[in-house]
């Protein structure tokens, strides 16, 4: 009766005082270069549920709920690490990450001696972190039961301001599958695959931030500016700007892929068949 | 008697003065020494657990509707040339909400930003862990500091992340954790280009000094937790 009390006075403790973390738990078995398998439970890099990663050439964030496997090739001195992803849609991906080489940062970085470049979690035996560069493979113990968010492959009709029409798939802005604006001073976003329609300004090309009125496939509508600068910024460099001010848009089309900047459109029109609607389905 | 009665007076006087100081000093405001006030009736809290960060501008999401129900903007633009910190040591941000799914988005200095799925429920507080860490870039012209403008990269210098200008006063890059390289094109007219990498780890602050070392006896630039270059 005593223990009893003293389970739910601990549990109306943890409620009241302690609060929630709110975090969807990864779990995961971690298996390093010598073999080793560690199953890790609250897996994060470097505390985000997220991997920066370059596919292609260009980088990505790449959520850690969407991948059913990773492997690292090549050696534990490779500051380039080539990965090849196995996603929960059955997908398969390959690019590369930085692992830091030698577990050392550069001579020149800042904040210390060790390299930042880590899995951290939990396991039975306490807190875990790994170095990436000492990681062969993860294999995501995600629920099987839960909703799996599917990857969404976004087809939309880009209308240039001279009236060009393309027909693009997996669209891109900035590497991203939304639009990020501002309205007034905040920056917002807009996720491509809730909206029907983007009309660009007529303001002209010349306008380093271009009013945008998106058009959800609720209904509702969304106003703001987004940046379409051709300015070439204090060091940038060639290509950054080029990626920058000619490749904010980027997809594939029929005939190769394609790119264009934020500058010259005129209209985005969303196709719904390129996605599906309920982007959560269960496995 | 006369004196007994002048006794008494003097410490009912004595009581009723403490009694009003520590009345007082018992109505803190929302962001007194003394937390904050109860959760409102018929809401959950949310606080955003930024290790010691403890104004950032975010907003929150209904996760079903997609509507903005709540957002703060505290911080100036990266590139603002007037932003700066003060020392004033605040709560952790928080806000009440009926309870339910939402999202919250936290900006930071560059493109990407944090976001987080959190369920809020009545009566409850509940914790949201953004890992974010921040960084200053100090640059030194002559022996003073002074405002230049600066890019900060993804660490393979493939994407622009973000711009930014240095001051002369106490400023932190707010950034999602992870490794960065901050670019100063045309250092004091001389032509040449810093490149600096940074590692961002949660709720350190790291501080980059560009220009020509601090003198001897000079105030140290270290931060919180930060080396200094």
């Amino acid at each position: 009766m005593i223990r009893d009390k003293i389970c739910f006075f601990s549990f109306l403790f943890l409620i009241f005082v302690g609060g929630i973390e709110a975090t969807a738990a990864i779990e995961a078995t971690v298996i390093d270069r010598f073999g080793n398998q560690h199953q890790v439970r609250d897996l994060t890099y470097q505390g985000r549920q997220e991997l920066e990663v370059y596919i292609g050439g260009q980088r990505r964030l790449m959520s850690l709920l969407l991948i059913d496997r990773l492997r690292f090739e090549g050696e534990a001195r490779d500051e380039r690490q080539e990965v090849s992803f196995s996603m929960r849609s059955g997908k398969a991906v390959s690019g590369y990450m930085f692992g830091g080489g030698n577990s050392m940062p550069h001579q020149d970085a800042v904040g210390g001696g060790g390299s930042g470049r880590r899995f951290i979690g939990v396991t039975s035996l306490g807190p875990f972190f790994i170095l990436l560069s000492d990681v062969r493979e993860i294999i995501f113990d995600q629920d099987r039961k839960s909703l799996v968010p599917q990857e969404v492959v976004i087809t939309a009709t880009i209308i240039t301001s001279e009236g060009k029409r393309y027909k693009v798939s997996d669209l891109r802005i900035r590497g991203k599958q939304r639009l990020d604006f501002f309205r007034g001073r905040k920056k917002r976003f807009i996720p491509l695959d809730k909206v029907n329609r983007i009309d660009f300004d007529d303001s002209g090309a010349s306008e380093e931030y271009r009013p945008i009125t998106a058009i959800y496939r609720s209904g509702r509508t969304v106003m703001g500016t987004v940046d379409a600068s051709t300015v070439r910024l204090a060091g940038e460099t060639d290509r950054s700007f080029r990626d920058r001010v000619q490749g904010a848009l980027t997809g594939e089309m029929a005939s190769g892929p394609f790119s264009i900047g934020m500058h010259l459109v005129k209209q985005i029109r969303f196709e719904e068949e390129g996605f599906n609607p309920e982007s959560k389905q269960p496995k | 008697m006369l004196t007994i009665d002048f006794k008494r007076f003097c410490i009912r006087s004595g009581l009723l003065l403490i009694f009003f100081i520590t009345a007082c000093a018992s109505t803190g405001g929302r962001d007194g020494i003394y937390g904050p006030p109860p959760i409102v009736e018929g809401k959950g809290r949310l606080f955003l657990e930024t290790a010691g960060i403890n104004r950032v501008n975010y907003y929150v999401l209904d996760q079903e509707t997609g509507e903005e129900v709540y957002s703060e903007s505290p911080r100036a633009a990266a590139s603002s040339p007037i932003g700066f910190e003060s020392g004033y040591g605040s709560l952790p941000q928080y806000v009440d909400l009926a309870p339910g799914n939402y999202i919250v988005v936290v900006n930071t200095d560059v493109e990407d930003s944090v976001e987080k799925e959190v369920e809020v429920r009545m009566g409850q507080e509940v914790y949201v862990t953004i890992p974010i860490g921040r960084f200053q870039l100090i640059f030194f012209e002559g022996q003073e500091r002074s405002q230049m403008p600066f890019l900060i990269y993804d660490y393979n210098l493939r994407t622009v992340l973000g711009r930014g200008m240095t001051s002369t006063e106490v400023r932190y890059f707010i950034v999602p954790t992870g490794e960065y390289k901050v670019r100063i094109e045309n250092l004091a007219g001389t032509g040449s280009d810093d490149i600096r990498p940074v590692q961002v780890r949660m709720g350190q602050t790291q501080n980059v000094v560009i220009g020509p070392p601090p003198a001897p006896g000079q105030i140290d630039e270290a931060g919180e937790n930060g080396d200094v270059q």
